[in-house]
């Protein structure tokens, strides 16, 4: 079999398509177009649920900043609770701005990276903001109680030094444990952890970039 | 997702796209079959395509040819779509009757036996390597590819050189090894 002999069977197949396709165009209803706005839900949805995050963060801090002055234990927890406000303002931001960026009348090559740019972007920035709750959360009831009108850690200064301690090695070794997986003679760990802890959206991102960037390349 | 056209304006639209659509259904049809051998899959995939086209026809520039546009489109949720349908392409699919329902006509063997060696081609590519394939035997012209795929005349004439290369070393391979 030769290269033109591909071409005849490429005709062929053509002519079988248009005479079996029970596919009717005309057909085409709005429905369809719910599921294709469906199928983008999930991400618009983790975005706004980052921003309400930041919203609530945000409405917190500005609570204890009309509350000064404050003792020093709370102005670290405002400012906190601010940093984190505009760190989620931030992460959404970038993911939906890559979002609006995806057009799939551009070039497929274009198309293709847009869209893994738009993968990667979701799952660092998910993790950006997913990761501070190690410690947050200490931060978040500090401030709970503090806007109930208790002071937490003058109460019970050692709950907030140990959950805070426990936090940071929680932290800790997240980190240490991904630098680990990290090692090339580690690659099925590391594998294994990326799946874990996201699905293996962005080794599968990262992938699918460098295959993209290795056909524009050879 | 705006549609990005007015409600008033839809019939004569949606006249138009059913049209344009109409002329070049053969482009929608042969993209889902060289990404989806189940027909199932196909009829789904052929559906989404026809549907992102019609989104994005508002946006459509009347001035530039309507097959560089519909084959972009085409190609580019096709691609997502596989990739998002349990990346087959990282496992070689065997070859199947079955699945790929449209290779073997009753009425024609020897036509038959060409497809199923055409999908066996296809099977064998990544999904870039396999757009490339399907513009290559469309007769599309080199220009056209690099538009579609966004890559230089140049890149394109020696992606398809070692393309043809595979092919032959794949065709030659399915022919010592019957």
């Amino acid at each position: 079999m030769e290269l033109d002999d591909l071409k005849s069977a490429w005709a062929d197949l053509a002519r079988q398509l248009e005479r079996r396709s029970a596919l009717d165009f005309l057909q085409l209803k709005h429905a369809h177009f719910a599921r294709l706005r469906a199928s983008l839900r999930p991400l618009y949805l983790t975005q706004f649920v980052s921003i309400l995050s930041g919203l609530c963060a945000l409405g917190a801090a500005g609570l204890l900043w009309s509350s000064l002055p404050l003792p020093l234990h709370l102005v670290a927890v405002a400012a906190a609770l601010q940093a984190y406000g505009v760190l989620c303002f931030v992460c959404a931001g970038i993911v939906l701005g890559r979002l609006r960026g995806v057009d799939t009348m551009a070039p497929v090559l274009a198309m293709q990276l847009q869209l893994a740019r738009v993968r990667t972007a979701y799952v660092r920035t998910g993790l950006l903001v997913g990761l501070p709750w190690w410690l947050l959360w200490v931060v978040a009831l500090m401030a709970a109680a503090a806007l109930g009108g208790v002071d937490l850690y003058a109460h019970a200064p050692e709950f907030v030094w140990i959950s805070l301690g426990v936090g940071m090695l929680g932290l800790a070794a997240t980190f240490a444990v991904w630098h680990v997986s990290r090692d090339p003679r580690r690659a099925r760990f590391g594998q294994a952890l990326d799946a874990m802890l996201v699905g293996g959206s962005l080794r599968r991102a990262q992938a699918w970039l460098d295959e993209v960037a290795a056909f524009e390349r050879t | 997702m705006a549609h990005g056209y007015t409600m008033a304006a839809e019939p004569e639209l949606s006249e138009r796209f059913r049209a344009a659509l109409d002329r070049h259904r053969g482009i929608v049809l042969k993209v889902a079959a060289s990404y989806c051998p189940d027909p199932h899959d196909r009829a789904d995939l052929a559906q989404e395509i026809a549907a992102q086209l019609w989104h994005a026809f508002p946006r459509y520039d009347g001035t530039r040819a309507f097959s560089t546009w519909m084959y972009r489109i085409a190609l580019n949720v096709a691609i997502s779509f596989r990739r998002a349908s349990g990346r087959r392409e990282r496992h070689v699919v065997g070859w199947d009757d079955t699945a790929h329902d449209v290779a073997v006509p009753a009425d024609d063997t020897v036509a038959g036996e060409r497809i199923a060696a055409l999908y066996r081609c296809i099977d064998r590519l990544d999904p870039l390597n396999r757009a490339l394939l399907l513009l290559y035997l469309d007769e599309r012209s080199q220009r056209e590819i690099a538009e579609i795929l966004g890559l230089t005349e140049t890149n394109v004439a020696t992606k398809i050189g070692r393309l043809k290369q595979r092919l032959r070393a794949d065709l030659s391979d399915s022919s010592t090894g019957a």
